[in-house]
């Protein structure tokens, strides 16, 4: 009896323990996850943060190389930017809003800019969508049913529901306010904010905004700062063109993370979208190294140590030439603006854009490459959408290189070509004389020559006063299979090999004509082409590159734009100079540089009177080019040319757009060659 | 008691007052020696495990406010770990000077890696490496040297403080 | 049913376990609601900070007297033990001593006479410093006065030698305050020589042997061994001109754009005890606590 007592007091005993230990742990429980509040999400503890010992991995920007003139000048560089970062340490949605109204009012006081993907998508005042409508809604949406309602709602009541729904933004900020907050909650919501990835949310700030978040780190949770290095040009608006610009990587991503694993991409980057900072992106790029980062819970750098460190980029060398650069680009925009106020019958002064190219005959290098009108690259780097939309709209292309894919039919400047496909063939010699009267018919076409009544002329006379109707005859004689043998043997219809992107063009020829327009071959098509008209449309740089290989004796150099790459030990690799023969025999070469040394020095010359006291004997061919359009605008203008005569060193091509006649765009090939021979005296 | 109450209140208090001065001339290596932890370990060497438990409470929750952190947590810690050794103590052999030694060497250890822990559950602290071997065993090493001059000392009051009340109360 | 009930709580309170949990609950109830800095329940820390103060500030007085002797002892035996063996030296390092000591004592009384206030036109506060760096993990002191004295958080705090940090917790009598060596202390810096502007920040690694980083210096800026670093002044919390300290090493990553370098504070933060706060708060403005 005692004993079934004492076993049922027992049991109770246990049973009521085991029931006073459950209640116990369920209060525990309870304020175990208040704690767990309190001190994980909202722990202000700063007492602790010495201890908060989070390591993570975090990338060294590597230095992108710098890009150099010829001579060292720098086009080109880094400096040091500082960044501001966001690590979600859960704070409530208002908690949020009231941190970020207080962020934005600390970029504005120091004039900085944060990074906005809302912007560009769902845009304020008045509120409308601007692309992906859908998407963005989905994002923002709180549920299924919200979703369908707002893709049917109008933009200012989508407005409404993500300042109540979707952020909970206090009344008291006004909608402005409310927008911009709006912004930076967006950035939140569809990017990672984490201690291993934070977000950044505003690049290139001011120190000002450094010290305010550094110093009074404990005011502004989970933000901070890291320094990194930016772009930098240096009269870049000389150059612009031939160094090109950068851009977010976008949709070359794929591309590049494919071809170059090892330069590890990111839909970050910042990378080289057209010019040299694209062509030697690779180069330049260098190798992000690794950290292992000691960082609070606000995400700010505690310490680290490197992993690896980050390889810097190649430097870059150019074969370009600053003050030959500088020279041709001013004497470019000085002429188009003297030709636009040129008082002709033809002239309808709209001359607006050209390009002008100089090369060293005897390796290939660009020592000048000019295109007009220029930019100032630094555009890019800066982000600001309504400078670069006004560059991509801009009806004169002003981020065209018009040096490389300009493409103009070469009118005259085509002559020496014909000239070397008509010797080389055999249908004529250099004495062989040709009739050449005002009017003749050939191919079953009446042609005019423009220079009138000529009588019996050859070559050398026909080039020098730029005959048509010796052109003509010699053309058709000679035949478009051959004229089109010997514009692909001097580089026409084919890519130069320059490192930046180039246009092929086209090249007048049966299959071009079959192709393009389903049509055969006519006879006085033949006429059309060896006057450099019909489908011949050429680039600049195609150009300056025959006229070169004429100076030179027949070697078509591969064009080039980068002299040497230095990479961080000091080593330098040189370019290598390439070239390949056009295979013309030296007596046809010979005979054209006769005719072209006419050009500019024999009295009925097309330029002599330009070049009649310059110091060194130059070679050149004026060319205009119609464009079809000769009712409403003026016809482009060429001149091509190379000096000095008896020994080459340099090739010039220069293009104006409506320069209305050839020789009006002589001055500007005439300021360059000075440049160069003034700049090689002061060298001596 | 109440005289008892008194006299272990100011023993709490002056040790307060000895770890938050005199002892700062004494670190080594940037550690100190944890005097309130040394004395909550060897008073519980000594008395039974309700008493040895609210000492340690006491001492714990001082520790709290003088490292000024959440209160609570070196309480609970020294709470538990006092607890323990209350129940335990009357098999020992208390005149070995090696046995409060090897006490609160133990002792330092268990508390602090339960505070570690602690904050390790609630705030992802890491490193447990540099924390184990900067800073818990060093300050555990010290704390064991500190009981020589701490043990005596503690053992002379109890006796001194029984000679005026014989009645031997049992929380 | 009263004495049932109240059986019920003696027989309760026998039970070790019941009071072991309860005590357990109790504590983590505290520990709940004092988690959060801006709680009201930190109220209870007074209870044992405030006693404790007065006694603080004496013993640490008595133990700096102290510990002037002791030091002065030090080095009379390691001047001793060196007499041993260079003979030739010892004379020149007692010169050397009564050099210290005479500095020691200019400088002493140089400090009285200025008592800072020359040097900067705020109004400062001396203080002393009642308890450093409790526990061993954090480079945090209490000073001996408080909110009633008009201190307020984010004070700037120095002493003679250069800045010391800034005010991180006010109570009513003491405050706390954090160094600049602490990992969360960030200082907008500026470096003496090129007045190039920098961020002093606090490291992790660093903390332990009392040493600085100094971030953000561009490529081109050279940074030599023994350059001075002060505050900028700069959009900053600190006044402009306070000595920080002089760089001790140059860290260039190979490969890294911006480099950074060590700095040593001319503030000893092995014995520090006098420090000033700098009242940046408008007058009267403290007392309304």
């Amino acid at each position: 009896m005692n004993a079934e007592l004492q076993k049922k007091q027992n049991f109770d005993l246990k049973r009521r323990f085991i029931i006073y230990l459950v209640i116990v742990m369920l209060i525990c429980a309870v304020f175990l996850r208040q704690l767990v509040d309190i001190q994980i999400v909202n722990g202000q503890e700063y007492l602790d943060t010495s201890m908060k010992r989070i390591i993570t991995n975090g990338v060294i920007y590597a230095n992108r190389g710098n890009i150099y003139d010829r001579y060292g000048v720098p086009i080109a560089g880094n400096r040091l930017g500082f960044c501001v970062q966001f690590v979600d340490t859960g704070l409530s949605s208002r908690e949020k809003n009231d941190l970020i109204a207080r962020v934005i009012r600390l970029f504005d006081a120091n004039g900085d800019k944060y990074s906005s993907t809302m912007r560009a998508i769902f845009a304020n005042n008045p509120y409308r969508f601007l692309t992906n409508k859908e998407g963005f809604i989905r994002q923002i949406a709180v549920s299924d049913a919200d979703r369908e309602m707002l893709l049917e709602a109008d933009p200012k009541d989508v407005f409404k529901y993500m300042r109540e729904k979707t952020f909970d933004i206090d009344p008291i900020y006004t909608d402005e306010e409310a927008y911009r907050i709006m912004e930076l909650r967006y950035e939140m919501l569809i990017r990672p904010a984490t201690i291993s990835d934070p977000l950044v949310i505003a690049e290139d700030v001011s120190i000002e905004t450094v010290v305010t978040l550094e110093e009074r780190n404990r005011e502004y949770p989970g933000f901070s700062t890291f320094s990194k290095p930016f772009r930098e040009y240096y009269d870049a608006e000389l150059v612009a063109h031939v160094i090109g610009h950068m851009g977010n990587i976008g949709e070359l991503y794929d591309e590049w993370s494919k071809k170059y694993p090892e330069l590890g991409y990111t839909w970050k980057d910042m990378v080289g979208k057209t010019g040299i900072e694209r062509s030697e992106e690779h180069v330049l790029r260098g190798i992000n190294g690794k950290i292992r980062k000691e960082v609070d819970t606000d995400g700010r750098l505690t310490s680290y140590e490197i992993v690896e460190p980050s390889k810097p980029g190649q430097d870059i060398y150019l074969t370009i030439d600053l003050n030959l650069q500088k020279a041709a680009l001013e004497s470019l925009k000085r002429n188009i603006e003297v030709i636009r106020n040129r008082e002709h019958k033809k002239n309808f002064h709209d001359a607006n854009a050209g390009a002008v190219i100089a090369m060293d005959v005897k390796t290939g290098e660009i020592l000048a490459m000019v295109s007009y009108p220029t930019y100032d690259p630094a555009v890019f780097l800066e982000g600001n959408s309504e400078k670069i939309n006004y560059l991509y709209t801009h009806p004169d292309s002003i981020t065209l290189n018009r040096a490389t894919s300009g493409k103009y039919a070469p009118g005259s400047t085509y002559k020496p070509l014909v000239a070397i496909a008509a010797l080389e063939s055999g249908t004529i010699t250099p004495q062989t004389l040709v009739y050449c009267p005002s009017r003749k018919e050939i191919g079953g076409l009446m042609w005019s020559n423009l220079e009138g009544n000529q009588g019996r002329i050859n070559l050398e006379k026909a080039l020098e006063t730029s005959s048509n109707m010796f052109f003509f005859q010699v053309g058709f004689d000679t035949g478009i299979d051959n004229i089109v043998k010997w514009a692909k043997n001097f580089g026409f219809g084919k890519k130069t090999g320059i490192e930046i992107g180039e246009e092929i063009g086209s090249l007048a020829s049966r299959e071009f004509k079959l192709a393009n327009y389903n049509e055969g071959w006519v006879p006085a098509d033949t006429c059309n082409a060896a006057l450099g008209q019909l489908y011949n449309a050429f680039t600049p740089i195609q150009l300056v590159n025959y006229v070169a290989s004429i100076a030179n004796g027949g070697k078509l150099y591969r064009p080039h734009l980068v002299r040497k790459r230095v990479d961080a030990s000091g080593e330098v690799h040189l370019t290598e100079i390439e070239y390949r023969e056009s295979r013309a025999k030296e007596s046809t070469i010979k005979a054209v540089q006769k005719g072209m040394v006419a050009v500019t020095n024999s009295q009925d010359g097309t330029a002599v009177h330009i070049f009649k006291d310059f110091p060194f004997e130059v070679a050149g061919k004026t060319g205009t080019a119609e464009t079809g359009l000769e009712a409403t605008s003026s016809s482009n203008a060429l001149f091509v040319c190379y000096a000095p005569a008896d020994n080459p060193e340099i090739a010039v091509a220069v293009v104006v757009e409506k320069g209305v006649w050839g020789s009006w765009t002589a001055p500007i090939a005439k300021d360059v060659l000075m440049a160069y021979f003034n700049i090689k005296e002061k060298q001596r | 008691m109440r005289r008892r109450i008194l006299v272990l209140a100011l023993l709490v208090y002056a040790a307060c007052l000895l770890q938050s001065t005199v002892f700062g001339y004494i670190e080594i290596l940037r550690i100190r020696p944890n005097l309130l932890l040394v004395l909550a370990v060897t008073i519980s060497l000594i008395r039974a495990n309700m008493e040895a438990a609210f000492m340690g409470l006491v001492c714990g929750l001082a520790m709290d406010t003088l490292i000024g952190r959440t209160l609570g947590w070196y309480g609970m810690c020294l709470f538990l770990v006092c607890f323990a050794i209350g129940m335990i103590n009357s098999k020992l052999y208390k005149e070995n000077p090696l046995i409060p030694i090897f006490f609160v060497f133990v002792s330092s250890l268990t508390v602090e890696l339960m505070y570690y822990f602690i904050n390790f559950f609630l705030r992802g602290y890491q490193d447990f490496g540099f924390v184990l071997t900067g800073i818990i065993l060093p300050e555990s090493l010290y704390n064991s040297v500190l009981t020589l001059f701490v043990y005596p000392l503690v053992l002379q009051l109890y006796k001194k403080l029984d000679k005026y009340n014989f009645v031997h109360t049992r929380l | 049913m009263l004495g049932k009930g109240f059986n019920l709580l003696r027989r309760l309170f026998g039970n070790k376990l019941f009071i072991i949990s309860l005590v357990l609950v109790l504590l983590f109830v505290l520990a709940a609601m004092t988690a959060s800095e801006n709680s009201k329940l930190n109220v209870i820390r007074n209870v044992i900070s405030v006693p404790l103060k007065p006694l603080q500030t004496g013993i640490n007085a008595i133990g700096g007297k102290i510990k002037d002797v002791v030091n002065y002892f030090k080095d009379i035996r390691t001047t001793k033990a060196e007499n041993a063996e260079l003979k030739l030296k010892i004379r020149e390092m007692e010169r050397e001593l009564e050099k210290v000591h005479r500095l020691e004592k200019e400088n002493e009384n140089l400090k009285k006479l200025l008592s800072f206030k020359e040097q900067y036109t705020q109004e400062i506060i001396a203080c002393n410093i009642i308890s450093k760096d409790a526990g061993n993990w954090f480079e945090i002191f209490t000073i001996d006065r408080g909110s009633k004295d008009g201190i307020e958080v984010d004070d700037p705090v120095i002493n003679a030698d250069g800045l010391v940090g800034r005010v991180s917790r006010v109570d009513l009598l003491s405050s706390k305050v954090i160094s600049i060596i602490d990992t969360e202390s960030s200082v907008s810096a500026r470096l003496s020589k090129t007045r190039d502007l920098v961020i002093l920040r606090g490291d992790a690694q660093l903390r332990t042997q009392g040493l600085c980083r100094l971030d953000y210096i561009t490529p081109d800026v050279e940074v030599s061994v023994g350059d001075k670093v002060e505050t900028s002044g700069l959009n900053s919390l600190y006044p402009k001109g306070i000595m920080i300290g002089e760089v001790i090493q140059v860290v260039k990553n190979e490969g890294q754009f911006d480099y950074y370098a060590i700095v040593k504070p001319s503030v000893d933060f092995r014995r520090l005890e006098e420090v000033a706060v700098i009242k940046t708060a408008v007058e009267g403005e403290g007392d309304n606590e």
